[in-house]
């Protein structure tokens, strides 16, 4: 049956390629979303994001460290990685949901959604591949990202969401008078 | 799938196109997508820092020279296609990349658009259009549409039909038009890498959303749509299918076969008899 993780599920090589590729997006991603929240003023969220960039680096170095030992990957362009459902790697956070005035709660959440779509990813390539180290890779790295997911939301508890009107700005952008 | 192994050279990344200058961008804007789109183009085509040019005027999506670590022409309003049409026929052997939005692109560079499409210099034009003026805070661009409010300068809407640029550039000549959604990078990167490689003059014309003056266009997400055709190589086929369009169908249109423009190379005169020439 063809399924939408089947470039990743094919072989060693592609899924670590997805991995990498997985792992590198999401840290690149909240390493942008940090700078973009420095540039706006909004510190406490610009240093999460940074913060959980760092982890998902080391994660990156860890699938990067396993793929050296297979050898060369193969290089795959950006528009041929197949992921479950979403246009970009699984686990990069996506842009949309960020705003200037968001609160480390958004910022979690984001991380939720992305450590879970992660996590769903990999279980999705274990469930489907054909080939036993595919799958032995596939399961441990879900493994990791069921952590990473329930870590998350242990951040989460400590962060309630805010009140209605946390995006009230006194000096909105958008007023034209 | 075409699958290459690597070789000893390190293949180049998207960060090796990212410059130091970090985007101050809104929080949640299209743009950022768009260029992760762009970097990840050039990483795939292991474009040469040193032979690619990116040109742009002004607004929102035209401070992507500062960017990016390529070559950079930030240029004045509405005139980034002049300027990069005398920059590729000057130096035909560089990548000339074009960014802008559509009060840019379609208002105050309106009319250069138009001749650059019929002149078909081979240059790749990327338009990031949220139908609204951003930078000066929220004012009815020509995609706007006719019904729009929340402008104070338009408050019962522009009033007037909004541009349609996949249609404008086919009609002008354009001779590779395609569109793509900054909510999917990786597919805006493939129509890129497509526009460069093809020979003339490409228009992607990219729905990318302003999330503060524009924030329905969150929505776009849910409206957009593949094409769902097969390019053609004839204009006239492209617009009758275009204009069937909602204007959110995402592929490439048109892949045209005329001849790109470039004159000739033979020197015919120098610096100083030009200088020469406007002398009072």
């Amino acid at each position: 049956m063809k399924t939408t993780v089947l470039n990743g599920a094919a072989n060693v090589g592609l899924f670590l390629a997805h991995a990498l590729e997985l792992e590198n997006e999401a840290a690149d991603r909240y390493v942008e979303l940090a700078d973009s929240m420095e540039a706006h003023n909004n510190v406490d969220v610009a240093k999460l994001f940074r913060d959980l960039a760092v982890y998902s680096r080391k994660h990156a170095e860890e699938v990067r460290q396993i793929a050296e030992k297979h050898g060369p990957l193969p290089k795959v362009a950006p528009w041929e990685f197949q992921w479950d459902a979403t246009n970009e790697s699984p686990e990069a956070a996506s842009f949309e949901h960020a705003h200037y005035l968001m609160q480390p709660h958004h910022a979690l959440k984001m991380a939720l959604l992305s450590e879970t779509q992660g996590n769903k990813y990999y279980a999705s390539v274990a469930a489907e591949t054909k080939d036993p180290e595919v799958a032995r890779l596939a399961r441990e790295f879900a493994e990791e990202e069921a952590g990473h997911v329930a870590l998350v939301r242990q951040w989460l508890e400590r962060y309630p969401a805010p009140k209605e009107g946390w995006d009230d700005d006194p000096d909105p952008p958008n007023i034209s008078d | 799938m075409d699958t290459h192994l690597t070789e000893n050279v390190p293949a180049p990344t998207p960060h090796d196109y990212k410059s130091d200058v970090k985007p101050i961008w809104c929080p949640g804007c299209g743009d950022y997508s768009v260029l992760a789109g762009i970097t990840r183009a050039m990483a795939n085509m292991g474009m040469e820092r040193h032979n690619t040019v990116v040109v742009s005027g002004i607004g929102c999506s035209s401070r992507i020279p500062a960017y990016t670590s390529v070559y950079g022409y930030h240029t004045v309003h509405g005139r980034s296609l002049a300027v990069a049409s005398g920059v590729k026929l000057a130096r035909p052997e560089l990548n000339v990349l074009i960014f802008g939005g559509d009060g840019d692109g379609f208002s105050i560079g309106g009319n250069h658009f138009l001749h650059a499409c019929r002149r078909n210099v081979d240059m790749t034009y990327i338009v990031m259009d949220n139908q609204v003026y951003g930078m000066t805070k929220g004012q009815a661009s020509p995609t706007t549409e006719a019904d729009w409010c929340e402008s104070k300068l338009t408050p019962e809407g522009p009033g007037v039909n909004p541009i349609q640029p996949v249609a404008l550039a086919l009609a002008c000549g354009a001779n590779f038009v395609a569109r793509g959604f900054s909510g999917d990078p990786n597919e805006v990167a493939r129509l890129i890498v497509e526009g460069v490689k093809h020979p003339g003059f490409s228009v992607i014309h990219v729905l990318s959303p302003c999330v503060t003056f524009r924030p329905e266009q969150r929505g776009w997400k849910s409206t957009v749509h593949p094409y769902g055709r097969e390019p053609t190589d004839d204009p006239n086929a492209a617009m009758r299918a275009v204009l069937e369009d909602d204007g959110f169908g995402l592929g490439i249109f048109l892949a045209g076969n005329r001849r790109p423009f470039q004159p000739g190379s033979a020197v015919t005169s120098t610096i100083a008899q030009i200088e020469e020439g406007f002398a009072v």
